[in-house]
């Protein structure tokens, strides 16, 4: 049976009810809080027990110093007087239980909570904003692509977090609002001695954590740019391991009782060389993977103009661009005879589309044409359902995909055949 | 226009005030309050230590002796005026009651 549990508090910093609530729900199932990290609460197992619990946040706890000060010590003593004995604390927040059934609480006049609470909302204000403007800006970026350029959105993994974004900027205000009627509701009670308990947006948050972590694990399947998944994947594990490194050092340090200033120095130092450390030698495994042939390349276009000409592929420049979600895949391809080669070798350059999603089949289409007005030709020599010519380009279109193709010297009718066996994979 | 603070004093800071026109430290105060009320009012433990430090910083108590943690107080003359005012305002509207109320005996 498991003893310890940790668990992510998804609780507005000013949602004291809340967590107080939680505090003795989780007593009541035997879990009692044992230490709050920066990363989660840690519960310990007991006998169920009906507790009371009691989050104060009138004291910031300095993170580095190896003992309480001199201040907290006495509020603890006073607090310990009531039967409220310490049970964690971290940052602002100090956590204390009463095994009473109605112990007098800690704090019985609600103006001093309510000013503690803004003095902490007035230090968490600017990145509350920050976090408001940016998810706006991304959230207005994701509308606006998807009314105006739905397809660059739909063939992008990223577009995966565009519901994120939107989600952490409803939250984000939701959360401000709600703080700020809180505070208007509580004040206008406090003028009467009563208390107004919290309510945050904890379920908006959790949904948030949610949408985050399935629009993760979605990238991450669908991301298609070489090597992207593998640099990703390191970096983050960089991070995780440079946060927990830095949290053992600090708080090793912090139980064997070393001063704070020494505590601070030792652990910023850890920081900055660990940072260095294992960014450069992320790095320094890229080039080496590159220059090593050890990282994936892109993925051969589909049509290769070399094939079409029939020469080797060194006879030709070529660029491609691949983009690949749940909705769509779109690769974008250029191909160039070297300036060395024979002049009637084609010039290539095309986009196609691979529609995952029938319902976005028009969409496809409509991005592909832009403002030109296609002319309709004849699909046989291509295999194709519809055929259009959109000035000199070619726009064809399958059952599941599309392309625009512009070519130069025009395709003769054994080069369409060969580039339609080749766009539609069946030739493979 | 807000009051200036300690103009009128809660029923809190009323009690811990009374309480130190002898010396005494802050446990001693959290359990002399519901002891001489009757249990009416309680001063929570971080109230009290918030209000202690108020009232040092207005200069209406003194700290007068610390052994260890335990830190003893003594109400200030300008305390002292302060709590005499507020029984002052608090008789006044008991006697502003008592001549207004009808039905006086229900004062009792």
């Amino acid at each position: 049976m498991n003893r310890r549990k940790f668990e992510l508090p998804l609780f507005s910093f000013y949602d004291l009810s809340g967590m107080q609530k939680h505090l003795e729900k989780q007593a009541a199932r035997g879990w009692m809080l044992c230490s709050i990290t920066p990363f989660c609460w840690r519960y310990r197992k007991i006998p169920p027990a009906a507790l009371r619990f009691s989050v104060s946040c009138r004291q910031r706890i300095k993170e580095f110093d190896p003992e309480p000060g001199e201040e907290q010590l006495i509020f603890r003593d006073f607090c310990k007087h009531a039967g409220w004995e310490p049970v964690a604390a971290s940052g602002y927040l100090q956590v204390f239980c009463n095994r009473e059934e109605a112990p007098v609480p800690i704090e019985t006049e609600p103006l001093p909570v309510i000013r503690s609470v803004h003095r902490i909302a007035l230090k968490t204000l600017p990145v509350w904003l920050v976090l408001l403007v940016l998810s706006f800006c991304m959230s207005g970026s994701f509308f606006w692509s998807l009314i105006f350029n739905p397809v660059d959105l739909l063939a992008n993994a990223t577009a995966c977090f565009g519901p994120v974004w939107i989600l952490l900027f409803v939250w984000c205000g939701a959360d401000l609002v709600t703080y700020l009627l809180w505070r208007r509701r509580a004040l206008r009670v406090a003028g009467r001695g009563l208390f107004l308990p919290t309510r945050g947006c904890r379920g908006l948050l959790k949904a948030l954590v949610a949408v985050a972590l399935l629009a993760a694990v979605c990238w991450f399947i669908m991301e298609r740019r070489p090597g992207l998944r593998l640099f990703t994947s390191l970096y983050l594990l960089i991070i995780v391991l440079l946060v927990l490194a830095v949290y053992t050092v600090k708080t090793r340090l912090k139980n064997r009782k070393i001063p704070a200033k020494i505590n601070m120095t030792a652990t910023l130092a850890t920081d900055i060389l660990l940072s260095f450390l294992l960014t450069g030698a992320l790095l320094a495994g890229m080039v080496y993977a590159v220059r090593g042939g050890f990282v994936p390349t892109e993925q051969p276009p589909p049509l290769i103009a070399a094939t079409l000409a029939g020469v080797p592929d060194e006879q030709y420049r070529s660029t491609v661009k691949t983009e690949s979600s749940l909705f769509v895949e779109r690769i974008e391809s250029k191909q160039v005879p070297l300036s060395s080669s024979d002049a009637s070798y084609p010039r290539l350059q095309y986009t196609l589309i691979k529609v995952r999603i029938p319902a976005l089949y028009d969409l496809c289409l409509r991005s592909l044409t832009g403002s030109d007005t296609p002319t309709e030709t004849d699909p046989t020599p291509w295999n194709a359902v519809v055929a259009y010519r959109v000035g000199e380009d070619f726009l064809i279109c399958w059952e599941d995909r599309l392309v625009r193709l512009a070519a130069s010297p025009a395709l003769t009718e054994e080069q369409i055949r060969i580039a339609a066996e080749q766009l539609t994979e069946k030739g493979r | 226009m807000p009051r200036p603070k300690f103009q009128t004093l809660t029923e809190q800071m009323y009690y811990v005030l009374l309480c130190l026109t002898r010396e005494r430290c802050g446990t001693d105060i959290m359990d002399l309050i519901p002891a001489v009320t009757g249990g009416r009012v309680c001063v929570g433990s971080g109230t009290l230590y918030n209000l202690l430090e108020e009232f040092v910083q207005a200069g209406m108590i003194r700290q007068t002796q610390a052994q260890g943690r335990k830190r003893s107080y003594l109400l200030t003359e300008k305390g002292r005026a302060v709590l005499i005012a507020e029984y002052r305002r608090i008789r006044a509207q008991a006697e502003d009651f008592t001549r207004m109320f009808d039905g006086a005996g229900e004062t009792g």
